[in-house]
C-alpha cells in the first residue's frame, strides 16, 4: 500500500506557535501512520475472546471504558460494550494481521486507522489547552498515565489517552480525519494565546 | 484637561505614578491606575452620566460596584463598541474612550427629558393600553416608534475584531467571590489540599476590605491571606472573572474578562474567555448589597449609596461631594459618615431610628457630625445634582412621617436602606430564600446539596464573623469531598482587629410624602424607571403575586436585574398588601447574573468554525486543482471546476455533458459508509430496509430504502455483501449520522439479541465515482486484478482489487445513470488514487465535476436525494412503493399503512417542465392548478436545474395524484418572487428511462 498521507498535510508547519520565545508552554505534534483497529465481540462470548487476545498481547484487556492498557508499543482501549480498539506503530504486523485473520472465532475486526489522525499534546499548559475545549477533568489525580475519554472538542468527536511518562503531561488526541483540519486550526489557533511549538510529525 | 477636583491629597489603592487620560463625552479628563471609570468621572467632578430609560431623567453614579443601576455607558469605538457597560465596573485605562447613552442631543440637554413632564401618564401599562387601538393591528403600526425611542445603547455595527475563547475547569471546591470570607473559605480548603477555585469579580482579592481606608487594620490580614493562597499550589485564584450561572450538578458559568481592562487584547490573547466550571463542592461568599431607602427624588444626581461613598473615598481617595448628607436606617452607614468627615466633608446624619448605640453616638459627636435621629429626607432638590434635602420628623415603628422640619444643603445624599445578601446564584438553583426579621434581610433558606453559604452572603454582620464563617464554611466543603480538615483551621499569621458590631437596622424601605407636600416621584427601580406609584398601580390592577408584578412594571427586568430594587419592591409591595415579607415571596432568578457578551457566548464558533468543518481526503488536491467549493452540511466539497474565464453555469454544464458523452470522477467521501458484520448482518439488514438484503448473494450490491418507524422515509443508498456477515452500507452524506445513530439505538434497544456489529468507516474510506461510457475502459487501464467485462463485472457487482498499489472496493452503481463505478479506497491513499486516475484520464477524456454537475445530473435521472428525502415522503410518494417487501415485516412496515399516508391524492414525486418555452423554475415554488394560486396547492417544487442533456430547464417536484397527471400543464408560483411559470407534469426520468446506459 503506498504512503499514508496525512490529513493535515497541507495546514501542518513546524515552528513556534504565539509568543516568538521563551520556552513553549505546549508543543504539539502529528503522530504519523498509526495502525488503529477495532476489534469487537459478542455478549456471551467476548471475555473468551479477550483472553485469546491477552495472550496474543502479552498484555491484560482493560476492564472498562476509563483505562487503557499500554503495553509494548501498542494501546488497547475498551471503547463500547464488547468493543475494543487496538492502536499501536505502522509497522505493527500483528495488528495488521488481524484484519485478514480475525484474533478468535466470534471477533469482528473493523479496520479503522486512516480514519483517525493523531495529534500529541505535551507540555506544562497541555492540559489548559485540551480544556479550552474538552469537558473532561485531566488533572493526574482523577485522569492518570493512561485514561482515555472519548468526547467531543470543539463539536469534533476526539478520543484523548494520557501517555507516559508519568508527572509529565503528554495527551494523545484521535480526531476522525474529516474534522482533522478544523481541529488542528482551532488547536492551534487557541494555542497561541499559551505560546507553544510545533515539532516535526513524529 | 479637566482638574481632578474631587481627588484627595493622600490615601487610596489608586497608584498616582500611572497617570491615566481618557475622553468621556469627547472631552478628555485624567485619572489613575487602579481607578474605575467612575471614581474617575467623580474625581473629576463629573456627576450626571446619563438618561433614564423611560423618562430621560439626569442620572448619576449611584453604587460602586456591579450594582450600580445608572452610569451605563458605550465604551470603546468601532467594531470595539460595547454598549450598556457598567462605568463602575469598568477598569481605568490610557485613553480610553466612553460616552453616555440614551440622549439627544447632548448629555446635558435632552430633548427626550421632556417626557419626564409627563411621567404620571407614562406609567407603567401605558404602552399596552394605550396603543391597542384604535384600529386592529395599531400596536404593530406604533411599536417601531415606541421601540425607537425606548432602548439601551446602540450596537457596534462593524466586526468584533478580538477573539474570544471557552474553556473547561474543574475543582474540588469553588468559593465565588474573593472577599474576607472568600479568602477564609478558600484558605481552609486548600489548606487540607483540595483543588480549590477561588472567584473574584474584581481586578483585585478582598471585597469589602478593599473599601476601607489604606494601611487599616484589616490590610494586614489581607496581604497575608492572599499571599498564602498564592503559595498554595492546589489553589487556583481566578480575577476579573464573574461566576453569572449556577445549573445542575455544581455547573457553573463564569465570564473572564481577560482584556477588557486594556486598550486592546494582549498579543495572541482573547477579550474575553467563558468558562463551564464543574466543582464537587461550592462556597457562596458572595457578599451582600446595600440598598437604597425610596423617597421623593431620589435618583438625582449626587444620591449615591452610602457604601459607594465609602468606597470612593477609600479605595479611590475621590471625594464625591463636600457637603455630606447620609441617610440611614441601620448602623452600617456610619463608616461612610465617619470616613468622609475624616477626609474633610461637612456631614450630617439623618437616621429614622430615635437613638442609635452609645459607642457610635460616642464616636459621631467625637467626629462633629450633626446627628438628626428619629428623622426621614423626604425629598431631594436639584435639578442635574443634589442642593438640598427636606428632612421630616419620622416614626420608623408606625411609618409616618410630619411635615418638613429643615432642608439640609449638601452636594452628596448617601444613602443605606440596609443590606441584602447576593444569593442569585442560590436563587438560580430553586433555593427558596427566608425573611429574617431582625436583620430585615433575605437569607438562604434551604441550601441545595453541595452549596454552601458563608460570609456576609450568609448575613454574618462583622469581618471576624465573617472570615470565621468562610474557614468553617471552607473546611467543610473540603472535608466533604474527602479531604482532611486542615490542623489548624482558622489561624492566620496576622489577627483581625476588634471592632464594634454594626447590626442594628429599622426595617424602612420607603418614606411617604409629607402631609401636603405634593407629588413627589420616588423610584424603585432606577434601571427601568418604575417606581413607587407603578407598584401601587400594579396592585391596584390585580397584579398582586410578585411575579405578576414584576411583569406588569418591569421591574427587576434591565440588565442589573434589580439588584438594588428587588428587596426594596418586595418589601414596599408586602406593605401595601398588609402582609409579612415572608408572604409575599420572591422573583424567580435566572442567569445571567451580570451580562454575558455575545462574542463570549459565542467564542471560536464563528466563521467557518461556525460548527467545525469535514473536508474529503483530496481536499488539497481539488484546491490545487482549482475547484470551487460549496459547503454542504458539516462538508466542504467541490462545487465545479472552472476552466479560466468560466461561469459556474459553464463549468457544470461542461462537467455533465462530459459525463454523458465520455467519463468524469467525482468526490463522493462524504457520502456516509457504515460497516455492518456479525452471523445476523442479513436479518439486521432485512428488518432496516424495506427491501430484503439476505438474498444478496456475495459480491453484489443493492439499493435500499429505510424508513422511520412512522412509515416515513429516512434514507436510501447502497449496501454491498462482501462476504457472508459483512456488509458495507453507504448513506447519503446528510443521512449519514441519523443513520448510524438509529442502527446503533435498535440493535442497543429493540434487538440485542442480534449479533450484529455496526462501525461508522466514513472517514475510513475516500470514495470517487467515475461516470460515463467510457468509465469501464479508464478503469480497466488502471485495474489488473479485476475482470471488468460487462458479463463478469455487471450493473450492481462490487468487486475487491487494486488500482496500482492501493487496495479498492469497486463497486458498479451510478447515480447519474451512466455507466459508473464507486472506487474506495483507505483515506490516506484517496489523493492518490484521485491521481492516478486523473494521470489515466486524457487518453478518456475524462473531466472532474462537482456536486453542481452531480445535482444535474441525478435530476435527468430522476434520482431522489435530500431535497425528495424531506421527513416528509413515503415510498410511495417517491415512485418506490415496489421496494416494500411484501414477504417480511420491517421498520415503517405497520405505520406506513396509514390511511394518511395510502391517500392517493398526496403528492407524488413527477418530472416537471416549463409549459411556456425554456424558463427556469424554482425550488421550493408551490404547484397549483392553473389559476387557483390559495392555500397549499397540490404540491411543490423540490429540485431544479438546466439540464445540459436536453438543452432545457427541468425540475423534480411532488404533485398530487403524481403521474396520472402526466400531460397536464399546472401553475408553479413562487410567492416571495410573484412569479407565476406554467409546467407540464412528465416522467421524472428526463435521461435514459429504459436503464440502457447504464446497464451497457
Amino acid at each position: 500500500m503506498p504512503e499514508q498521507r496525512s490529513a493535515l498535510a497541507a495546514v501542518y508547519r513546524p515552528g513556534r506557535i504565539g509568543a516568538p520565545e521563551g520556552p513553549a508552554a505546549v508543543i504539539l505534534s502529528e503522530r504519523l501512520s498509526r495502525t488503529l483497529v477495532q476489534v469487537c465481540g459478542w455478549r456471551d462470548s467476548f471475555p473468551q475472546l479477550c483472553r485469546g487476545l491477552e495472550a496474543l498481547l502479552s498484555c491484560a484487556i482493560p476492564g472498562d471504558g476509563l483505562r487503557a492498557v499500554s503495553h509494548a508499543g501498542r494501546s488497547i482501549f475498551r471503547v463500547g460494550p464488547e468493543r475494543l480498539w487496538v492502536a499501536g506503530a505502522a509497522d505493527d504486523d500483528l495488528l495488521r494481521t488481524f484484519v485478514t485473520q480475525a484474533p478468535g472465532e466470534d471477533a469482528v475486526v473493523t479496520e479503522i486507522g486512516h480514519s483517525r489522525t493523531v495529534v500529541r499534546v505535551a507540555g506544562a499548559q497541555a492540559r489548559t489547552l485540551l480544556n479550552r475545549g474538552l469537558p473532561v477533568d485531566l488533572d493526574h489525580s482523577v485522569f492518570p498515565v493512561d485514561a482515555f475519554a472519548q468526547s467531543v472538542i470543539h463539536h469534533i468527536p476526539v478520543l484523548v489517552h494520557r501517555t507516559g511518562p508519568e508527572g509529565e503531561a503528554v495527551f494523545d488526541v484521535y480526531v476522525t480525519r474529516d474534522y482533522a483540519v478544523s481541529f488542528w486550526e482551532w488547536l492551534t489557533r487557541v494555542a497561541q494565546a499559551l505560546g507553544g511549538q510545533i515539532r516535526e510529525a513524529e | 484637561m479637566s482638574e481632578q477636583t474631587g481627588r484627595l491629597d493622600r490615601g487610596g489603592r489608586i497608584d498616582r505614578s500611572r497617570p491615566m487620560s481618557f475622553v468621556f463625552d469627547g472631552r478628555a479628563y485624567r485619572g489613575f491606575f487602579g481607578d474605575t471609570l467612575a471614581s474617575a468621572l467623580l474625581a473629576n467632578g463629573v456627576h450626571l452620566v446619563g438618561r433614564s430609560f423611560k423618562y430621560h431623567r439626569p442620572r448619576g453614579i449611584y453604587a460602586a460596584g456591579v450594582e450600580e443601576p445608572n452610569a451605563l455607558v458605550g465604551l470603546r469605538q468601532g467594531g470595539r463598541h460595547e454598549p450598556n457597560v457598567v462605568a463602575t465596573t469598568v477598569e481605568l485605562f490610557d485613553g480610553l474612550e466612553a460616552s453616555s447613552q440614551h440622549r439627544w442631543p447632548s448629555l446635558d440637554f435632552d430633548v427626550m427629558s421632556v417626557i419626564d413632564r409627563f411621567s404620571r401618564v407614562f406609567a407603567s401599562g401605558f404602552y399596552y393600553k394605550t396603543f391597542m387601538g384604535p384600529f386592529r393591528g395599531a400596536w404593530m403600526f406604533y411599536e417601531k416608534f415606541i421601540r425607537r425611542a425606548a432602548g439601551f445603547g446602540d450596537p457596534p455595527l462593524e466586526p468584533d475584531p478580538d477573539r474570544y475563547e471557552k474553556g473547561h475547569a474543574f475543582c474540588d471546591v469553588l468559593v465565588i467571590g474573593g472577599g474576607p470570607s472568600g479568602l477564609a473559605a478558600a484558605l481552609a480548603a486548600g489548606r487540607s489540599g483540595a483543588r480549590v477555585v477561588l472567584v473574584e469579580d474584581g481586578a483585585e482579592l478582598g471585597g469589602a476590605l478593599l473599601s476601607r481606608p489604606q494601611g487599616g487594620d484589616t490590610d494586614a490580614w489581607l496581604a497575608s491571606a492572599v499571599g498564602e493562597l498564592k503559595g498554595l499550589p492546589n489553589v487556583r485564584l481566578m480575577t476579573r472573572t464573574t461566576v453569572f450561572g449556577a445549573y445542575d450538578n455544581l455547573v457553573f458559568g463564569l465570564l473572564e474578562r481577560v482584556g477588557d481592562h486594556l486598550p486592546v487584547p494582549a498579543p495572541d490573547q482573547p477579550r474575553q474567555r467563558y468558562w463551564i466550571l464543574r466543582a464537587r463542592q461550592a462556597v457562596l461568599a458572595t457578599g451582600m448589597l446595600e440598598r437604597p431607602i425610596v423617597f421623593g427624588n431620589n435618583d438625582l444626581p449626587g444620591v449615591m449609596l452610602a457604601s459607594a461613598g465609602r468606597s470612593y473615598v477609600n479605595r479611590y481617595a475621590v471625594i464625591p461631594g463636600r457637603s455630606v448628607v447620609v441617610f440611614t436606617n441601620n448602623d452600617t452607614a456610619y463608616g461612610a459618615a465617619l470616613d468622609l468627615k475624616a477626609a474633610g466633608a461637612d456631614v450630617a446624619v439623618v437616621d429614622v431610628r430615635g437613638a442609635i448605640g452609645a459607642e457610635l453616638d460616642r464616636a459621631v459627636r467625637e467626629a462633629g457630625i450633626a446627628l438628626h435621629a428619629g428623622c426621614a429626607v423626604a425629598r431631594a432638590n436639584g435639578r442635574k445634582r443634589v442642593r438640598n434635602v427636606e428632612v421630616c420628623v419620622f416614626d420608623a415603628v408606625r411609618g409616618r412621617i410630619g411635615a418638613t422640619k429643615s432642608r439640609l444643603p449638601c452636594d452628596l445624599l448617601l444613602v443605606s436602606g440596609g443590606w441584602t445578601p447576593t444569593l442569585q446564584l442560590l436563587g438560580q438553583r430553586g433555593a427558596p430564600l427566608a425573611y429574617d426579621d431582625k436583620r430585615a434581610m433575605l437569607i438562604a433558606g434551604a441550601v441545595p446539596a453541595g452549596y454552601r453559604v458563608a460570609g456576609s452572603a450568609a448575613g454574618e454582620p462583622g469581618v471576624r464573623q465573617r472570615v470565621a464563617s468562610g474557614m468553617r464554611q471552607g473546611g467543610a466543603a473540603a472535608e466533604a469531598c474527602g479531604y482532611a480538615p486542615s490542623p489548624e483551621p482558622g489561624v492566620l499569621p496576622v489577627r483581625l482587629p476588634d471592632e464594634p458590631a454594626m447590626t442594628g437596622i429599622a426595617p424602612v424601605a420607603v418614606i411617604p410624602d409629607p402631609p401636603g407636600a405634593g407629588y413627589r416621584k420616588k423610584f424603585v427601580d432606577f434601571q427601568h424607571d418604575v417606581g413607587y406609584d407603578d407598584i401601587a398601580l400594579a396592585l391596584s390592577e390585580g397584579y398582586e403575586s410578585i411575579e405578576h408584578l414584576k411583569r406588569y412594571t418591569t421591574l427587576g427586568m434591565a440588565p442589573d436585574q434589580g439588584k438594588t430594587s428587588s428587596f426594596n419592591a418586595l418589601a414596599i409591595a408586602a406593605q401595601m398588601l398588609g402582609r409579612p415579607i415572608a408572604a409575599v415571596g420572591t422573583t424567580t432568578f435566572r442567569p445571567p447574573y451580570r451580562p454575558v457578551s455575545i462574542g463570549a457566548l459565542a467564542g471560536a464558533e464563528t466563521g467557518l468554525h461556525f460548527k467545525p468543518t469535514r473536508r474529503s481526503p483530496m481536499h488539497d488536491l481539488h484546491a490545487r486543482n482549482g475547484a470551487v467549493f460549496i459547503t454542504t452540511g458539516l462538508w466542504l466539497r467541490p462545487w465545479y471546476y472552472p476552466m479560466p474565464g468560466e461561469s459556474i453555469r459553464e463549468a457544470y454544464v461542461r462537467e455533465a455533458d462530459a459525463v454523458r458523452k465520455s467519463v468524469g470522477m467525482v468526490d463522493v467521501s462524504s457520502l456516509g459508509k457504515i460497516d455492518v458484520q456479525g452471523p445476523d448482518a442479513a436479518e439486521f439488514l432485512n428488518r432496516v430496509y424495506t427491501n430484503a438484503f439476505d438474498t444478496l448473494p456475495v459480491g453484489r450490491a443493492r439499493y435500499g430504502v429505510m424508513l422511520r418507524p412512522d412509515g416515513i422515509v429516512i434514507d436510501d443508498g447502497t449496501t454491498s455483501r462482501l462476504a457472508e456477515h459483512h456488509y458495507f452500507m453507504t448513506t447519503t452524506t446528510a443521512g449519514a449520522g441519523a443513520v448510524m445513530t438509529f442502527l446503533e439505538y435498535l440493535l442497543q434497544t429493540a434487538w440485542p439479541d442480534l449479533k450484529v456489529q455496526v462501525t461508522s468507516v466514513t472517514s475510513q474510506w475516500a470514495a470517487i465515482a467515475v461516470a460515463g461510457p467510457r468509465s469501464r475502459d479508464l478503469i480497466a487501464s488502471l485495474v489488473r486484478d479485476v475482470d471488468m467485462e460487462n458479463a463478469a463485472f455487471p450493473f450492481m457487482g462490487v468487486r475487491q482489487g487494486h488500482l496500482g498499489a492501493i487496495p479498492v472496493r469497486l463497486l458498479r452503481i451510478s447515480f447519474s445513470g451512466e455507466m459508473a463505478y464507486e472506487i474506495y479506497a483507505p483515506a490516506g491513499c484517496g489523493e492518490t488514487l484521485w491521481r492516478a486516475i486523473s494521470d489515466a484520464g486524457p487518453a478518456f477524456d475524462l473531466v472532474p465535476y462537482g456536486i453542481e454537475a452531480l445535482g444535474a445530473l441525478r435530476i435527468e435521472k430522476g434520482h431522489v436525494a435530500g431535497a425528495e428525502i424531506d421527513g416528509r415522503t413515503t415510498l410511495a410518494d417517491m415512485g418506490l412503493a415496489r421496494m416494500a417487501s411484501k414477504k417480511k415485516p420491517f421498520i415503517g412496515s405497520a405505520l406506513m399503512q396509514r390511511e394518511g399516508l395510502l391517500d392517493a391524492h398526496r403528492p407524488q414525486l413527477v418530472g416537471l417542465e416549463s409549459a411556456s418555452g425554456d424558463m427556469a423554475l424554482r425550488a421550493g415554488a408551490i404547484l397549483c392548478e392553473p389559476g387557483r394560486h390559495q392555500g397549499h396547492g397540490i404540491g411543490f417544487v423540490s429540485s431544479v436545474t438546466y439540464s445540459p442533456a436536453l438543452g432545457r430547464h427541468v425540475a423534480l417536484g411532488f404533485v398530487s395524484r403524481g403521474l396520472s397527471r402526466e400531460g397536464d400543464v399546472i401553475d408553479a408560483v413562487f410567492p416571495l418572487r410573484g412569479e407565476v411559470t406554467p409546467v407540464r407534469v412528465r416522467s421524472a426520468h428526463f435521461v435514459d428511462p429504459e436503464g440502457r446506459r447504464l446497464n451497457a
